[in-house]
Formats: structure tokens, sequence, C-alpha cells
């Protein structure tokens, strides 16, 4: 199978649906000329026009107003967030409007619309360009979640995304843009709420989201050479959380560690892990471990920037505690 | 006239204290006064003075040993000793019982041995009586019906996991609650004629199952040794695999002595008369047996029980009350 970047599979999977529905349109800072930042959406203006890849001066409060309102109005717009860290700007419409309008119509207005934005540290872009803030986005009842891990995933939950009749934020992983993977020609969606097992095992679980993933991925390699059997998984969306699943892997194995970029405290790790341990507990031979972001501004630095996400080594070592049976948290 | 020293007690809630250096060797001279050790107790390291003048003959705890509040830790004599002598009250560390607290590590005695640093001691895990274990372990456990307590018991340290269960499962069965009680037992011997022409009397009458004879003279005769008020006897005929039990049976009529619950028991009659086993006992149970048993012409009695459910002259006046009325059964419906 032929294998291209996450990049290229999400300017494919954009590229197939605004073909396919004409109602699809993408509204953003840099989307057309420049074709963003990291070049995901290079080609869409030359095929679609200026009509339908929308440029807009910077103010994000404002193209995101319009694509509400265009969603509620029939169309389907592709909002292009160029930063994660923007959302801040951002979530009144989208929390207050967005999320809520179909709530709030009784039914009778939809918000069918994408947010695409990102996450991820370890690029050096400092503290207001290196969050992952989809914890944030997860709180808030109406909007769907999806994190895509790999190429594959990215552009089969952005079909999906598309299609989808509610509002739905996906946050690709800055540093996964230019990562290959195999990606089938021919046309696939992946549904949302179903997790993904990347890799069995009996020993302990492994949970990741999007870069995490790849992290869990490597963690379960170095535990394998120690004769330690991890089972990998990918939620692949946050909402619907494919709650089942985790909890099916975690009676098996009997012992998880929950690995997401975002901050560690109220955040992602922390909902999953409460969900094993409230529906899973008689199956746990140890404490559900979280693995999240430093509780910290994610720092410019290098050096200090590297250690405050999780690392393979990282969940190889906590993943060894909760194996020799270490009490975790004692007193 | 030697003088014991004894670890004092230096706080209100001390209960040992650690001996961190001696000042004087065996065979020193002390006078009154003179520091003799300094013990480190919870709160700090105080230095304790001879009470009496003289030698020392011995010195009965090393350094670095936590020695209980009063026990003797030096001998004072008046006279220079002749054999001064030196010791520890942990000989060596194996020596200890394994299930015992771990005690401090000794090092190579002589005066000059280092001080031993007191280890960080271990979090007692069940100082509250909980057993930490995992959600997982403790639902194994109780799946299969074991004791996480047992674990402990055999000092397999805390928390518990689910891989814990397979040396919970491998422990060996856990040693059936015997009666260990010192155990005494009586025997008598009675011809079996009287009773043989009673029950075929009493046949043509009622009809009344042995079993229900034996439980109501063996009530009665306990009832006169014991005084007792209520008198449950269960009869077990093992060669017909049944037990009956009867609640004051020789209380009424024979023919109305119903056979009861599973009460208290306050005796077993084991009846072997229908086998070829000519006597003998079992061990304590949990009420005293009588074991009725076919010896040629005679009935063999033994009646056995443990010390600590009955007395000598309760169990004599209750195996002849019912030898007695084997040999004339006509007695007991007087």
């Amino acid at each position: 199978m032929r294998e291209i970047t996450l990049s290229q599979a999400v300017n494919e999977a954009l590229a197939e649906e605004m073909r396919r529905d004409p109602t699809t349109f993408i509204i953003g800072e840099d989307v057309a000329e420049a074709g963003t930042p990291f070049k995901v959406l290079s080609g869409l203006v030359e095929e679609f026009g200026t009509a339908r890849v929308v440029d807009t001066p910077i103010a994000e409060p404002g193209f995101m107003g319009i694509a509400v309102g265009a969603a509620m109005t029939g169309a389907r717009p592709i909002v292009d967030l160029m930063f994660g860290d923007f959302i801040f700007l951002i979530m009144d419409q989208l929390c207050n409007q967005a999320a809520k309008t179909h709530y709030m119509s009784g039914g009778r207005l939809s918000v069918p619309l994408v947010l695409r934005t990102n996450m991820g540290a370890t690029r050096r872009s400092a503290a207001q360009h290196s969050q992952s803030l989809h914890a944030l986005v997860a709180h808030i009842p109406g909007l769907k979640v999806a994190m895509p891990s790999s190429a594959y995933e990215a552009k089969g939950l952005m079909k999906t995304a598309i299609r989808e009749n509610n509002p739905v934020v996906i946050f690709e992983d800055k540093l996964m843009y230019n990562d290959k993977a195999p990606v089938p020609e021919e046309e696939y969606l992946i549904p949302f709420g179903v997790a993904n097992v990347l890799r069995e095992g009996t020993d302990i679980t492994l949970i990741g989201t999007s870069s995490m993933v790849q992290v869990c991925q490597k963690a379960a390699e170095i535990l394998a050479a120690e004769n330690i059997s991890a089972e990998v998984i990918d939620p692949r969306t946050i909402v619907p959380l494919d709650e089942e699943g985790l909890l099916k892997s975690a009676r098996k194995t009997s012992r998880v560690i929950v690995v997401d970029e975002g901050h560690q405290s109220y955040g992602v790790t922390a909902e999953i892990a409460s969900r094993i341990n409230e529906k899973a507990f008689y199956y746990l031979d140890a404490p559900v471990l979280r693995m999240g972001a430093m509780d910290v501004p994610i720092p410019f630095s290098p050096a200090l920037e590297d250690i405050t996400v999780p690392t393979p080594e990282g969940v190889a070592a906590n993943a060894r505690k909760l194996m020799s049976g270490e009490m975790i948290h004692a007193a | 006239m030697p003088h014991d020293v004894i670890m004092p007690a230096l706080g209100m809630t001390q209960d040992s204290g650690l001996i961190v250096a001696w000042h004087k060797k065996p065979g020193d001279a002390v006078a009154v006064g003179d520091v003799l050790f300094e013990v480190e107790t919870d709160k700090a390291t105080m230095e304790v003075e001879a009470a009496h003048d003289g030698f020392i003959e011995a010195l009965l705890a090393g350094e670095g040993e936590d020695a209980p509040v009063g026990q003797v830790i030096a001998v004072i004599s008046d006279s220079k000793p002749d054999n001064p002598t030196q010791s520890r009250l942990v000989k060596k560390p194996e020596a200890s019982e394994p299930a015992a607290a771990p005690s401090e590590e000794v090092t190579s005695p002589g005066d000059d041995a280092p001080k031993p640093t007191p280890k960080p001691m271990p979090v007692d895990l069940r100082t509250d009586g909980r057993i930490l274990a995992s959600p997982k372990a403790r639902r194994l456990a109780l799946e299969q019906g074991l004791d996480l307590a047992d674990l402990a018991a055999d000092g397999v340290p805390q928390p518990y996991h689910a891989s814990d269960i397979e040396t919970l499962k491998a422990r060996p069965a856990k040693a059936t609650t015997l009666n260990t009680a010192a155990i005494s037992q009586l025997t008598a011997r009675v011809s079996q004629d009287g009773f043989t022409a009673f029950q075929s009397w009493l046949t043509e009458t009622a009809a009344v199952p042995v079993e229900t004879i034996w439980a109501s003279f063996a009530a009665a005769s306990l009832r006169a040794a014991s005084k007792a008020e209520t008198v449950n006897i269960r009869v077990d005929q093992p060669t017909l695999r049944i037990s009956s039990f009867f609640a004051d049976p020789d209380l009424g009529s024979l023919s109305h002595a119903l056979p009861g619950d599973a009460l208290q028991v306050s005796l077993i009659l084991r009846d072997l008369t229908s086998s070829r086993i000519t006597g003998g006992s079992s061990g304590a149970e949990d009420a005293p047996v009588l074991t009725i048993c076919r010896d040629g012409d005679n009935f063999a009695l033994t009646l056995t029980y443990a010390l600590d459910l009955a007395d000598i002259d309760t169990a004599i006046r209750l195996l002849d009350g019912f030898a007695a009325r084997l040999d004339e059964p006509l007695r007991h419906l007087l």
C-alpha cells in the first residue's frame, strides 16, 4: 500500500469531500494562497477557487462566527484554526453557539461544522503555540472531538467529521504532519466512538491519544523486550469515547496507563482513568496511572520543553512499576 | 551485693530505649553519678548515671540495641569481678523468630565497633488491621474462598496483587481446628442381657428405634450427672451413615422422644453395635463422645471427653449411670 504523510492524508480527505459535497467550504487564515503554515491545504484553492477556500483577516472570532451561521443555514464549513492555542479566541462561537444551537432550537437547527486545528509541543513554538487544549472542548456537551494518531486515521476521521451533522473539533498533532503511514487509495471512513487496538497484550493496557499512541507503541516495544506484554489502544475520538472497548482491555490486563499530551490535571487522562476505576474496579491489580503534559506553560527552552511531555521511556518505567506491584503513592 | 541496672523509662509513652553508647567497660570501676550509658528515646538522647558505686560486672545489652523498659542491661558489683562479661540481648540476627519485627543488624562485636545507624523503620502496613491488596486480588480471593490474612500471617509483604493469589493457593491448607485440649477417657463393660430383654419387650409394645433408647438413656444419665437443664444428644450410627439429634429425649415417654434439630450438642453417642469393632475412642471433639460397642456378651462403653468440656466427677457419674441403665433398663423407667 502507498504511504503518504498525515498532511497529504488530510488534504486528500478535504479534496474528496469537497468534490462530493458542494456545500462544503474551507475558511481561515492563510488557507488559500499560503496553504497554511504547515502546507496541509496546498493545491486546494487551485481546484476549488477562492469562493470555497476562503482567506480571512486575522480575526478568529469573526470567521468562526461566519462559519457557525453558515452551518446553521445549510452549508458545511471546515474552519481552519491555525494553532490550537487560538481556540480561546473562539470559545463563545464554538461552545455557546455551535455546541448548543441544535439543543436550544429544539432540533430545528443543526451546526454541521468541522473545526480543524492542532496541538502538540516539542516544536520550539513556546507557550502560546504549543498547547494541547482538546480537554477544554471535550468538556462541552454538544461537541465531538477527534484525535487522529496517523495519516490513515487523519483521513478516515476527517471524512467522517465532514459528514457529521453536529460540530466536530479535530486536533492534528503539529509534529506528525510529515509522518508517513499506509493509506489506501480507495475511499474509507473511520466511525467515531470505536477505539483501535493497535497492539494486543495481556499484562498492561496503554491508552494513548494522538501522538501519544506512537509513544505508547514505542513503550510497548521496550516492554516486549522485557517480557511485558502491553496492549496499545487508541480511542480515536475522546467524544464520543469507546468506553466499553477501553474497559474490556482494562479488565483483561488489569493494569492501565493513560497517556495524553494535554496538561495532566483535570485532563483527558483523568477522565479515562476515572471511568476505568469506576467501571472496572474489581478487575484492577494496580492503580490506573495518568501521564499528561506537566502542569506548566510549555517552555521555549528545548531542554525544558522536551521533559514536559510523556516519553516512551517514561511510559515503560511506569509500566514496570505497575508490573512489579510497587506501591504507587502509598501513604 | 550486685545491683541490676535497668533500662529506665524516660518518657510517658516510652516502651524501649536504644543504647547509643556505653561509657564503661566490663570490669571498670564506677561511682554514683558517673555516666553509665547514653540512651535514645523517641524524643532525645539522654545520659544515664550510675546509681551505685562499684564495678561493672556485666554489660548485658550492646550498643545499638533496643532494650525494653525494665530490662536488666548491666550489673554493678561491690567488689572487682573475676570474670566481667559483655553480652547482647540479641545474639545473632538470624536467631530471631522469622515473624518477629526486624531487629537492628548486629555489627562485629567489640568496643570500637561502629555505631549501627538505625535503619528507617519499614512502614507497618498492618497497624490498622487492614490488609492492602488490589481490587483484583481481593475479588480473586473472595471467589476462591481464600483469606488474604493468611498471606499476612505468613509474612508475605503487602500490598497483594493477583499474582499473590497463586502463592496463597499453593500454601498448605490451614490445619483444621482440632480441639487439642487434653482429653480423658473412661471405659465400662456391662452385660447385654438386660438391655436385649428390655428392647424386645419394648418392641412388642411400641416400635422404638434403638437410637431413641440410647439417646434417652444417655440424656437421663447426663442430666443426673451434671444437673443440666437442657440435654441435647446426637446419636451417630456410622455403619448406617445416620446422625440423629434429640432434644431432652429423657423427658417424657420413650415413644415420644422425637428427634430435635441440630442444636448445641451436649453429648455424642457413637453406636458401633452393628459393627465388629469392640472398642476404641476418637480424639477430643466438640462434645464428650460415648462410644458403644459389642464385645462378646457385653457392651463395651468408652467415654472420651476434653478436660475443658467436662470434669472427671461428672464423667464418672455419666458413664456409670449409663452403664447401670443398660444393665438394668427398667431402672430408667422409675
